[in-house]
């Protein structure tokens, strides 16, 4: 298995695509830590991949916080050792256009996406340098090109990809490579909540006519985590059925 | 990694290349059914799961008209291609980081270009067709005669170098093709991968 013996931390893994990138690198060897906003629902994920075999730590963190993610990697590294793999993937997302998002709303919107990804890289990467290897992918969103009432997160997931290249950039001679999955569509709790008549919608301006599964999103992951991406550094991969190619707006 | 058992894919190689000759023999070795040929077989062996396109541009080769060489060879292949309902198909297109530009290599560029246009124009195309296309941009690897040109004259520039402590190898690009082919990878369509240790970024293109 390519990431045998892996630290691996995820970020918002609790349920969804988070969930999904945890169960896919406890599959390929990892061992990985759930980290969740809500410390229950991150020690019943972790318990469920415990159950397969897997070693699987769930632990709570508020992404937005630096005492927390000090916090976080420091009983990681005293726990499992120190972190190999750090998936940048916790994000909420205030679906308000630009008359109605408030001050707040904008705030925390921007220190959970994008402070997150800062905090959680900045302490990754200081254990990952002396050790001249790591690997960070942090999830941004098709929504990032731009979307109809999605300011702030999209300009939050547009901050993820700007760090991306800086920290790729920066972290390259370290032999730390940093990449940036773009998910659009994915069947996830908060997307079955859609009505029926929005999922049709939906559907119709996919070019592949699908929605994507989080596992999908789980194998990229596990693509720019193993030793077959060495080379490849700083990159947007939109998993989201070439919707990023072409995205029809409604009409009327 | 590879989920490969009994995958059949046709490494369409019309220059003869290293670089495509890497690939064809990593992907032998994870398990693929794997037919080279310069050129599209009148009659190919069963329904296809795979194409690659590797037209040489990395190793230097003198292709020319590469976009028309694709979307001919898609066109005749679209018939083989595995259907969707039997979990679809892949097409990969090798093309060069040269396509964001290059002084010394500006016809090798166009042809990168013009490749990355109509990968995504086919991936468009075929979508509901459960056929994926995706490009895989590389910076001309290892011991590719491109590497050994030197600086482009009257320019301040040198040959780009990867930014990662090792030099891109053929084995890298044929570890990203086997990404994009893997049955996994049914939901990306249209993308480029830049395999080049982190040398495009220095290019607003490659955003």
């Amino acid at each position: 298995m390519d990431l045998d013996a892996q630290v691996a931390v995820v970020t918002g893994a609790g349920s969804g695509i988070g969930l999904a990138v945890a169960r896919e690198f406890a599959t390929a060897g990892a061992k990985v830590v759930i980290a969740d906003i809500d410390a229950e629902r991150a020690r019943m994920a972790a318990q469920q991949i415990a159950d397969t075999g897997a070693t699987a730590v769930g632990l709570p963190v508020d992404v937005a916080s630096r005492e927390a993610v000090t916090k976080l990697f420091a009983t990681v590294e005293e726990q499992l050792g120190p972190v190999d793999i750090l998936v940048n993937n916790a994000g909420i997302s205030i679906d308000r256009g630009v008359r109605g998002i408030t001050d707040e709303e904008w705030k925390r919107t921007q220190d959970i996406n994008l402070n997150g990804v800062f905090l959680c890289s900045q302490t990754a990467a200081r254990s990952m340098i002396p050790r001249r290897s790591g690997r960070i992918i942090n999830v941004s969103s098709r929504a990032w090109l731009g979307w109809f009432g999605q300011l702030s997160y999209a300009a939050s997931k547009g901050g993820v990809v700007s760090a991306t290249r800086s920290l790729a950039i920066e972290l390259a001679k370290y032999g730390i490579t940093v990449n940036c999955l773009a998910p659009g569509l994915i069947d996830t709790p908060l997307l079955r909540r859609e009505p029926q008549e929005v999922m049709e919608r939906l559907l119709t301006a996919q070019p592949m006519g699908t929605i994507g599964a989080p596992a999908d999103v789980g194998w990229a992951a596990h693509y720019f985590a193993s030793p077959a991406s060495r080379s490849v550094t700083g990159q947007v991969l939109y998993v989201c059925g070439g919707k990023s190619l072409y995205a029809q707006p409604a009409r009327g | 990694m590879p989920d490969t058992a009994t995958r059949s894919v046709l490494v369409l190689d019309p220059a003869g290349s290293a670089t495509a000759q890497a690939i064809g023999s990593h992907l032998g070795s994870t398990g693929y059914g794997v037919d080279t040929a310069a050129e599209v077989p009148t009659d190919p062996s069963g329904p296809l799961d795979a194409v690659v396109f590797e037209p040489g541009l990395l190793d230097g080769a003198p292709t020319r008209n590469a976009a028309d060489q694709l979307l001919t060879a898609v066109e005749r292949l679209r018939p083989h291609l595995r259907a969707q309902q039997e979990g679809g198909s892949r097409i990969v297109v090798l093309t060069s980081r040269d396509g964001l530009g290059w002084p010394s290599r500006p016809a090798l560029a166009a042809e990168s270009g013009a490749l990355v246009s109509a990968a995504r124009s086919l991936a468009l195309q075929l979508g509901r067709t459960g056929t994926t296309v995706n490009v895989v941009a590389a910076l001309p690897p290892e011991g590719s005669p491109l590497r050994a040109e030197g600086r482009p004259e009257n320019t301040h520039l040198y040959e780009p170098e990867a930014l990662t402590p090792t030099p891109v190898t053929r084995q890298d690009i044929a570890d990203t093709v086997a990404f994009f082919l893997d049955a996994r990878s049914g939901y990306v369509t249209g993308q480029v991968l830049y395999c080049c240790g982190g040398a495009s970024l220095l290019s607003s293109m490659s955003v």
